[in-house]
């Protein structure tokens, strides 16, 4: 039996606390990853917005480099970098402006006068093409391209007595060959008369490259799935191929259980109390990062906290609160804007993984 | 002359969509007296949808105005009778505070019986018993017949019930100017806020019911109305936190009466003068003052999660620095010489009905019409169909039968057969509220005598919206129905639904703590940032 003492233990399974764990992981730590959920992955597809981002801001080019490495060993692999601004479309019909996204977004940016074909499902009511396309008409229109949006519909089977949701089909397309091939047989048609097909996200909640790129090269079509609202099956799948990913490099998961408390003696961490039925489950560390997202600041006793220069929470004195605590993502919001919030958790979890590790990085700029 | 565009004709005019102005309609239409109502935005969107939603027995006003509490008693018999589908007749406790004065409690059970207000006197533990989240040292209770009633379905079932008696109603229709020539009202001009389009009723009277903005209507007549604004704030609740209407047994103050409304309950309410009736905004302090006295009186209130806080304005009526909840029903034939203009200001919604029939009883008068007011005993609505109710229980999920029930009625028999022809229809689209696909394709087609013209619209006729998502994900849906169903293209219902947004996120955004903030903050970032689509800003006017 495995003792319940880690080198590192991470709060949060967000964009920040997966990536903390992974890079600490990487340096050979023992991680504990311990979460409620699976964090904003459920709300998008992991996208990355750089515009609002500090470009000055060192090891933010490392920090990326290492989410893409990571994102592509886990089967999920992102595209683009920091200097790329691609316009992805989005269920509203909008455009979203993202530098990273993941292989199956990136190709939602048509080449110009490409014939797009923004596909629906019969019976799925939460993503109508007819709307997505006349809308991505109009923006891209302001945008100045040239590319053509057709809404397209397409019907697939439903399991008795359901009715059709992403879910639903994310699943199946996992697990049954035959959804499959019919989704590819109900999307060849299309696909023979447009260079882009647009679809809301349903390919898989475990796939992989493998799958969606061989879905793309049967069809003779690039695809594009857009997040639809949450659970959004592509937050999803990047989350559990993340997982998986992270499993096999030792991580070791602890998940549905919120934190009831942090154990914090003489400004040490000494670990956390989870709280498990029956009795609160202690798991003890060397250090711990809090990636916990933007309501847990009650963790640290108290709603308003700093973070210094290597991301250590400090109390109003500018004294810190445990030698060996660090933070990331989300929970630092108050300091950094809106926007950018995947590139921050990104950059501040690879940094607090890294630092955690005792590896030198520069977080904090100038 | 001033007439512009279409040309109509009716008897009379109402301005103001409100349970004031839709009560006339329909007492108008029973007594056969063809009338139009203009109403500048939905109805049921000024103080009538900003209230408690309370059916009060005439219990808050017993002790200081015992003509006030005659007529609650009087009216709250009525609307029990003739609207039971808009009441959920809970009942209510007037709770003895240890912190309050023992002479209060008497002299109000007193008064009750003076008024014959029908009430019960509890021991603490009977009290406590019925309503557990009461503070437990109280001292007792006292029974009511307070009740809620949904403010959205009163008003639209006086509508709906005087439309099928050929009255007519307009919405978004902003009167401009009120046309007189020789001393006598000869029509309106208005404006439809949605189109532009510009239109010219011509009629023999005009009624003023515009509530807080009767002043600036009674001014396109040439006359005065002095009005006083009284603000009141109020809290949606999550959960019920009591099963009947609770108030604090004193003299009426700030947040002491918490309804049970369905799903939810509400707090309130604060009283402060403000300007007007637009522009409202609701203090820090004046939140935490409301929640620290509703602890007092429900200590549970303390963690209980706030969905929303609103405002409304008690449009008070002030002849000469006396203020009134009473209404008042001011003939300006009489009082300036304009022949044909009336207005009905002040009251409450307990005694929308008895205003109306004041209000018609007057305008009869003027007309010449000899017919008696019957809106204490015709019902607002027909029997439900037997045969679709037992179809629905076959289609749809019961607690969805019953919530469509109470709000369709008659009309749950075109959903049903919506659904048999189109068994996708079934689909749940609000989770909190249970509105059926087919319930909203119903609200937003051309089959309803109430059709809505904006999302905003759809709650208030559905209630879609009004649980703890707060329409973000169900405004998404109900904008989808809107653009399939070719009541709006993609452009319109994308603005309608930013609007909608702008909208729900008003009433969210001065609340300051909890898990609502949490809710908030994952509607902004997910139509803000992940959609990139609508992005948070001041909300200037709450629809």
């Amino acid at each position: 039996m495995r003792s319940n003492h880690f080198d590192l233990i991470v709060a949060g399974a967000g964009i920040a606390g997966i990536t903390s764990a992974a890079a600490a992981a990487g340096r050979g730590l023992r991680v504990a990853l311990v979460s409620t959920g699976p964090g904003s992955f459920v709300l998008g597809a992991g996208c990355v917005e750089v515009q609002n981002m500090d470009r000055g801001m060192p090891s933010l080019d490392e920090a990326m480099g290492f989410f893409r490495n990571l994102t592509e060993l886990a089967g999920c692999g992102f595209r683009g970098g920091l200097g790329e601004v691609r316009y992805i479309p989005t269920i509203l019909g909008s455009f979203q402006t993202v530098s990273l996204a993941p292989f199956y977004m990136w190709s939602g940016e048509p080449e110009a006068a490409a014939q797009v074909a923004v596909v629906g499902i019969k019976g799925l009511s939460s993503f109508d093409s007819n709307f997505v396309a006349e809308r991505l008409v109009y923006h891209a229109g302001l945008l100045g391209r040239g590319s053509t949006y057709v809404a397209r519909e397409i019907e697939l089977s439903i399991a008795e007595g359901t009715v059709a949701g992403t879910l639903q089909f994310g699943n199946r397309f996992d697990r049954d060959a035959r959804f499959r091939a019919e989704l590819c047989d109900a999307l060849r048609p299309i696909a023979a008369k447009a260079s882009l097909i647009i679809l809301p996200g349903i390919l898989g909640l475990k796939s992989g490259q493998e799958e969606i790129e061989g879905l793309e090269k049967e069809l003779g079509c690039l695809l594009c799935e857009l997040p639809t609202l949450p659970p959004s099956v592509p937050g999803m799948r990047l989350f559990n191929r993340l997982e998986a990913r992270l499993r096999r490099a030792g991580v070791e998961f602890f998940t549905g259980f919120p934190i009831q408390k942090l154990q914090i003696e003489n400004a040490r961490c000494k670990g956390v109390l989870l709280d498990t039925p029956a009795r609160p489950l202690r798991l003890s560390s060397e250090s711990l990062i809090l990636a916990t997202g933007p309501f847990s600041g009650r963790l640290l006793g108290n709603h308003s906290f700093g973070v210094n220069g290597d991301l250590r929470p400090v109390d109003a004195t500018g004294a810190l609160i445990a030698e060996n605590l660090y933070a990331a993502g989300a929970i630092l919001r108050s300091s950094s804007s809106a926007r950018g919030g995947n590139a921050m958790a990104i950059l501040t979890g690879y940094a607090a993984g890294m630092l955690a590790a005792g590896a030198g990085v520069q977080y904090a700029q100038g | 002359m001033l007439q512009r565009g279409s040309m109509e004709k009716t008897q009379v005019v109402i301005i103001g969509g409100g349970a004031t102005g839709a009560g006339i309609l329909w007492d108008l239409s029973l007594r056969g007296i063809p009338a139009i109502l203009l109403e500048q935005r939905d109805l049921a969107n000024g103080a009538t949808g900003r209230c408690h939603g309370l059916l009060h027995s005439g219990g808050r006003y017993v002790v200081k105005d015992a003509h006030a509490a005659q007529e609650c008693v009087a009216e709250n018999k009525i609307i029990k009778h003739i609207a039971p589908h808009c009441v959920h007749d809970t009942g209510g406790l007037f709770v003895q505070c240890r912190q309050d004065d023992p002479a209060f409690f008497e002299q109000w059970y007193e008064s009750c019986i003076k008024i014959g207000l029908p009430s019960d006197r509890l021991s603490a533990d009977e009290a406590l018993g019925m309503e557990p989240n009461l503070p437990t040292d109280i001292l007792g209770a006292f029974t009511c017949p307070d009740a809620h009633v949904d403010v959205f379905q009163l008003t639209l079932s006086n509508i709906e019930s005087a439309v099928a008696r050929g009255a007519q109603f307009k919405t978004y229709c902003e009167v401009k100017a009120i046309d007189i020539a020789g001393g006598k009202v000869k029509g309106v001009r208005y404006r439809d806020t949605l189109t532009g389009d510009e239109g010219y009723i011509g009629c023999e009277m005009v009624i003023n019911a515009a509530g807080g903005w009767a002043e600036k209507v009674a001014e396109l007549a040439g006359v005065e109305v002095p009005l006083r604004c009284d603000k009141g704030t109020l809290l949606i609740l999550n959960h019920r936190l009591s099963s009947r209407v609770i108030n604090r047994c004193r003299k009426p103050g700030d947040a002491d009466i918490l309804v049970p409304a369905g799903p939810v309950c509400i707090l309130g309410t604060s009283s402060i003068t403000v300007p007007g009736p637009e522009g409202l905004t609701v203090s820090q302090e004046e939140i935490q003052h409301l929640i620290d006295l509703g602890t007092e009186l429900v200590p549970a209130l303390a963690n209980a999660r706030v969905l929303r806080i609103f405002s409304g304005v008690r449009p008070l009526y002030v002849p000469k620095s006396e203020i009134s909840r009473g209404f008042a029903l001011l003939d300006h034939e009489a009082l300036n010489n304009v022949k044909g203009f009336i207005s009905i200001v002040g009251g409450k919604l307990t005694t929308y009905r008895m205003m109306a029939q004041a209000t018609v009883n007057l305008v009869a008068e003027k007309l010449g019409v000899n017919v008696p007011c019957t809106t204490h005993e015709v019902l607002l609505r027909q029997a439900h169909d037997e045969a679709a109710l037992r179809k629905a229980h076959k289609l749809l999920p019961l607690p969805v039968v019953e919530k469509a029930d109470k709000r369709l009625g008659p009309n749950l028999a075109k959903i049903v057969s919506a659904i048999e022809a189109r068994p996708e229809l079934a689909e749940v689209i609000c989770e909190c509220e249970l509105v059926t696909r087919a319930e909203l394709e119903y609200v937003l087609g051309t089959e309803t005598s109430l059709p809505a013209k904006t999302i905003a619209d759809i709650g208030r006729r559905t209630r879609l919206g009004f649980g703890p998502c707060q329409g973000t994900f169900c405004g998404y849906k109900a904008m989808l129905a809107g653009f399939q169903t070719h009541r709006w293209n993609a452009a319109e219902a994308s603005a309608q639904f930013e609007r909608y947004l702008d909208e729900r996120w008003k009433g969210q955004s001065s609340i300051n703590q909890g898990k609502q903030v949490e809710q908030l903050y994952l509607s902004h970032d997910l139509f803000g940032v992940a959609y990139n689509f609508h992005d948070k800003k001041a909300g200037e006017e709450g629809a």
